[in-house]
């Protein structure tokens, strides 16, 4: 195979590159696919065994030599195996490739293995798993260094070292600890980057001794122990122990004796490989995707990515593009596999059965989609529907929880808001951005026109773009400014006075946690809360005491700014991530002089403020119980399960009534979770303003109602990110039994499958009554509360305890 | 926000209870039957009909507390209304009876209803009082929380050990191992007694070794505490043996917390099985005294 030189190199086979491969196999086309494990499909070998695949999205046909329908793992890849053989697909293993140079017609690749490939194209199917990031000092490569842990209980009595300080890590040094004498290496001196119950976890066990840790500490290198320097350890059980290492600590280089190091230190995204060829990416952040033009090529002529590392986090999307990139490179036009499923969609619209010409239309009519690719855009509409409200007719109610954005194709759209002519947006006009953005309810309602054709787009769709597509965030940006400005602040102001006034603002972004502005502060500017939620206190004596709460749209200490003094008297601090706008103070003022209207509205406001701060003031211990509440995601919660420990007898009534109406498993665990100030909040869903659930989920299985819960449907594929994404830890994994026919049960076959899907609270939507927990608790211990109540709650609670 | 069982919506059960058992005390009162009040004039069948049917709906609380689909009502609501409709009963069926009882089925019904009155007011003084109390003495820990810092406190115990000697080991790996959680049976969680034992002498003849109480860690901390330094154990050594001592200490203290905890929790589940057999046999001797009544009419 050295310096060969092939028609096309396919880097990866995973189930992208496998199609590519097998299309390329089967036309006879001069090909070789790469694959730096030792078998194919690496990704779908480390699934759980068993586990149930599915093929989402289910509307999309499949387009390939290979099959793939949905069923259990091994049989999936079992007949990959046979694809591969039938389609006599030249594939590698053991071929990592490490370096790409060269240009169209002359790419070469070199492997870690020290062997180099010549090819006219490429395809880059390299998923996004990444290579775990490896120990690369001396002995870094001796098979005592593991970097994965299949399991932590066929380990017992070793001396393990574990490298890395994120959840992995964590995770399987509290694992091995109950059986083994774990050290931990942490390069820096807290956990910053794992979950704040895994850094509490770990902390308590070091602090315990169950597990030895040192900080700011490196491996310098690793070796195979000589018998006599053992002879001289103590009684620990590294005694015997077969390797050394030396590491550097702050206080200067130790030796440890051990079994085995676990090496957690992350993975290598495969952008740098990407990358280093001169693939543009559309952005700096981390989870960009590569800019690829319809077919799936790249800023490099020649070279194509496909599969999830191109956006495309699901195998039949992979395979019809492995497949499709192959058909193009044979000179054959392949129209799209989502052709059929857009063509239905446009079918009410005039000309829709030509699919090129409307999404080229919706390219070049909607200023939103302006500046994404093509491939994005089509992406966006798979998922998106076509709708014609009928004259009249709600789009949306004031009030309602909000889960997608409308883009007005054709008419009109009467937006009301509560007093004031309506607001009419045209073809073209973005609606519900203020929803997107808040993740609160609307805070207006939207009418139909007359022959009104709308666009809708799921909210998760659009956040995806908003992370990756600059023009995206600016465009809903700039619409976001002048409607807020005209909604919240100015509903009577002419469009130009908006239009001025949204030039003069600017966008904050502050991390939880973060410093507004402290007592003291002179006054600079005029905030108006676009996300997330802002706590606001007063020093008195030797302790902060909150006064008040601001969430998303609403003005942050107007009283201030109002007050004509210079300085804050109000320390201002993020309780989530939170988004602000700000004027400056001065434009304010001036804007207050010259508005009757404005100022008698900020003038109520003002009131509002001072009385919830004369309230608050008079129980400093409220402020105490709020902080509580807050730093336990209350201040994004819609609906979250608060329990009064000085009610609740502990009969578990709740637990049982939700597992009672959901298939047997209890998606609340009432004894876990945090308590104080007698206030129990139990691991349960707080169906958050903004769910980090929803990122990154493939299918996009997760919604949210208009009532805004956040539920999972059942294109769920398993695959965990939610689990790893909520920060409240409220997602489970939970086995399912799959459906039987009627014939299997007769016939008495058990599935060989274990379906792994995420399952979570979902407010009892199917149910009539509202959520079983709350209503099965005797006690009245149970409530849910939103997070516009935990004020009130922590006053309440704060009367009690006095 | 949170509304106990006591004063949902403001009291609304108390009050129709109250009302209701008003109006009965004054009519009443206010009757003059020909014969002496008893359970056969017409007010004591209207009164009688009244706490049976009461009697009913009491005994459905059982039923729609395990039916969590059900849309009738809350359970908390449903709750509120069986304490206060409860104790209204009970002075119904008083007055119903008239105050005549004697060696009968019916009066086994009235003394029944009497007791099941009583165990739900034992009930409701737990639901109202214990769990504050229960909060007040566990802090903010929860059982899982005890248990893991007890093993915490365990695995400290015995790391310290390991370095002095494999007989201290011993002592204190048993010591663990025959701590007594307060787990168990209903019984012994009510009688929250420490039942942990320690082996004494290990390392000596079989025979010599004894087992004896280890109720808060007194055993080994004595046996602790009898340490002299000797010719083997060094200065580190027994300031080793000082801080066992004090883990040993803190060990009692949360063991001591822990079986509170979980006596509490079985006092609040102890007086459903008085009251639920109770209220069966009530059921039952209702029947009995409604069949008798119209068999004798
Ligand atoms: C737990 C879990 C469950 C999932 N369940 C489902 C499901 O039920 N249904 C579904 O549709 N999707 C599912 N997915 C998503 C699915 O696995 C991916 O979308 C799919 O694997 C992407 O295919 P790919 O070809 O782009 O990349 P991958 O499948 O990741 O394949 C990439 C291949 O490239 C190799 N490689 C990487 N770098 C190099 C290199 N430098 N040189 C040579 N070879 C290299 C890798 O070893 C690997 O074999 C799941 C994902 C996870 C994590
Ligand atoms: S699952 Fe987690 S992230 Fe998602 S809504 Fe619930 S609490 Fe928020
Ligand atoms: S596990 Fe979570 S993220 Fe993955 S598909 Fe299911 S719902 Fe989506």
């Amino acid at each position: 195979m050295l310096d060969s030189n092939f028609d096309l190199v396919i880097v990866g086979a995973g189930p992208g590159g496998l199609s590519a491969a097998a299309r390329a196999g089967q036309q006879g086309m001069s090909h070789v696919l790469l694959e730096a494990g030792g078998a194919h499909a690496n990704t779908i070998q480390q699934y759980q065994q068993h586990k149930h695949v599915m093929a989402e999205p289910s509307v999309l046909p499949l387009r390939s030599d290979m099959e793939f329908a949905a069923g259990r793992r091994e049989a999936i890849l079992e007949s990959w195996e046979r694809g591969i053989s039938r389609a006599k697909v030249n594939i590698k293993y053991h071929c990592e490739v490490t370096a790409i140079r060269g240009a169209r017609g002359n790419f070469e690749m070199s492997t870690k293995s020290g062997v180099s490939i010549r090819g006219k194209h490429i395809i880059l199917a390299l998923g996004v798993q990444g290579h775990p990031r490896r120990v690369t000092v001396p002995g870094g490569d001796l098979p005592c260094v593991q970097y994965t842990l299949e399991s932590a209980d066929a380990l017992r009595g070793e001396t393990i070292v574990v490298v890395g300080a994120g959840d992995a890590a964590i995770e399987n040094a509290i694992a091995l600890s109950r059986s083994n004498s774990v050290i931990l290496l942490n390069r820096n001196s807290g956990f910053p980057r794992a979950k704040d119950a895994n850094a509490a976890r770990i902390t308590r066990a070091i602090s315990a001794g169950r597990i030895k840790c040192f900080m700011h500490a490196e491996v310098r290198s690793v070796q195979a122990s000589d018998a006599r320097a053992n002879g001289r350890q103590a009684s620990d059980n590294s005694a015997g122990a077969p390797y050394r290492m030396v590491i550097s600590t702050q206080e200067g280089e130790r030796t440890l004796a051990f079994h085995r190091v676990i090496a957690r230190l992350g993975a290598i995204p495969p952008r740098q490989l990407v990358e280093s060829i001169g693939v543009r990416f559309l952005s700096s952040e981390a989870d960009a995707l590569p800019e690829l033009s319809s077919q799936y090529e790249s800023t490099v002529p020649g070279l194509f990515v496909i599969g999830a590392l191109a956006g495309y986090p699901l195998i039949k999307q992979a395979m019809n593009q492995g497949f499709e990139v192959v058909e193009h490179l044979l000179g054959r036009a392949v129209a799209p596999a989502d052709h059929d499923i857009l063509r239905d969609k446009f079918r009410i619209l005039r000309g829709g059965s030509d699919v090129e010409r409307i999404v080229s239309l919706i390219h070049k009519g909607l200023p939103i989609f302006r500046g994404i690719q093509m491939l994005a855009l089509r992406e966006l509409l798979l998922v998106s529907r076509v709708v014609t409200p009928g004259k009249r007719s709600s789009i949306f109610a004031r009030g309602d929880y909000a889960s997608s954005i409308f883009n007005v194709l054709r008419g009109e759209v009467h937006l009301e808001a509560g007093g004031g002519a309506p607001m009419i947006l045209r073809g073209g006009q973005l609606l519900g951005e203020m929803s997107l953005i808040s993740g609160r309810p609307h805070e207006t309602s939207a009418l139909a026109g007359a022959d009104c054709i709308l666009l809708e787009t799921p909210h998760s769709a659009i956040r995806k773009l908003l992370r990756t597509e600059q023009s995206v965030r600016a465009y809903i940006d700039t619409v976001y400014s002048l409607r807020a400005l005209r909604l919240l602040l100015m509903p009577h102001a002419s469009p130009e006075t908006i239009h001025a006034l949204s030039k003069a603002v600017s966008l904050h972004r502050f991390a939880p946690g973060a410093e507004i502005f402290k007592e003291g502060d002179p006054i600079e500017r005029f905030y108006l809360v676009r996300s997330g939620s802002v706590a606001l206190s007063r020093r008195t004596g030797e302790q902060d005491t909150v006064v008040a709460y601001c969430a998303a749209n609403s003005f942050l200490d107007a009283l201030g700014c109002l007050s004509g003094e210079t300085t804050r008297s109000l320390n201002a601090k993020s309780m989530v991530a939170t988004e602000a706008l700000s004027i400056d103070h001065a434009s304010f003022k001036a804007l207050l002089k010259a508005d009757a209207r404005l100022a008698a509205k900020m003038d109520a406001e003002r009131t509002e403020q001072l009385t919830q701060y004369a309230h608050m003031q008079a129980r400093p211990k409220a402020g105490n119980v709020f902080s509580y509440l807050m730093s336990h995601g209350l201040g994004e919660a819609t609906s979250v399960l608060v329990i009064d420990e000085t009610l609740c007898v502990g009969c578990d009534q709740c637990e049982k009534a939700c597992a009672a109406t959901h298939e047997g498993v209890s998606r609340l665990d009432r004894s876990a979770g945090p308590s104080l100030h007698s206030l129990h909040l139990p691991t349960s869903c707080r169906h958050c303003e903004h769910p980090h659930c929803m990122r990154d989920c493939p299918p996009s299985a997760i919604h949210r109602l208009p009532n805004g819960e956040v539920y999972i449907d059942e294109t769920c594929i398993g695959c965990g990110n939610c689990e790893e994404n909520c920060p409240y830890g409220v997602i489970q994994m939970a086995e399912k039994t799959p459906k039987t026919s009627l014939f299997e049960k007769l016939m008495r076959t058990k599935p060989a499958e274990t379906v792994k899907t995420a399952v979570k609270c979902d407010v009892c939507a199917s149910l009539k009554g509202g959520p079983a927990c709350v209503r099965a608790c005797p006690t009245g211990a149970a409530i849910r509360i939103h997070a516009e109540d935990v004020l009130e709650l922590a006053r309440q609670r704060a009367v009690a305890l006095e | 926000m949170h509304q106990s069982f006591i004063n949902f919506r403001h009291y609304r059960y108390g009050l129709i209870a109250g009302v209701a058992s008003l109006i009965t005390l004054v009519t009443y009162l206010l009757d003059r039957p020909r014969v002496p009040p008893n359970g056969g004039t017409w007010l004591g069948y209207t009164l009688g009909t009244i706490a049976a049917l009461l009697v009913i709906f009491l005994a459905l609380f059982g039923i729609r507390k395990r039916s969590f689909r059900s849309t009738i009502g809350t359970a908390i609501g449903w709750l509120s209304a069986h304490v206060y409709l409860g104790l209204a009963a009970l002075l119904i069926a008083t007055l119903h009876s008239g105050m005549h009882f004697g060696r009968n089925v019916h009066t086994v019904a009235y003394v029944l209803m009497c007791l099941v009155t009583l165990s739900g007011c034992w009930g409701v003084y737990a639901y109202v009082s214990f769990p504050g109390a229960m909060m007040q003495q566990r802090g903010n820990l929860r059982r899982s929380e005890f248990l893991r810092q007890i093993a915490e406190l365990d695995s400290s115990s015995l790391e310290l050990a390991e370095s002095i000697s494999p007989q201290m080991t011993q002592l204190l790996a048993e010591g663990a191992r025959r701590t007594d959680l307060g787990g168990g049976n209903l019984w012994k969680q009510l009688r929250s007694r420490d039942e942990s034992t320690l082996l004494l002498g290990i390392g000596s003849a079989p025979r010599r070794s004894s087992l004896v109480s280890n109720a808060n860690q007194r055993a080994l901390i004595r046996t602790l505490a009898e340490i002299r330094p000797g010719r083997s154990s060094s200065e580190v050594a027994l300031s080793s043996v000082q801080k066992l001592l004090e883990l040993a200490g803190s060990k009692a203290v949360l063991l001591q917390r822990l079986r509170r905890e979980t006596q509490f929790a079985a006092l609040l589940r102890i007086w459903l099985f008085l009251h639920v057999p109770l209220c069966c046999a009530l059921l039952a001797a209702l029947c009995i005294h409604v069949v008798t009544v119209f068999l004798y009419w």
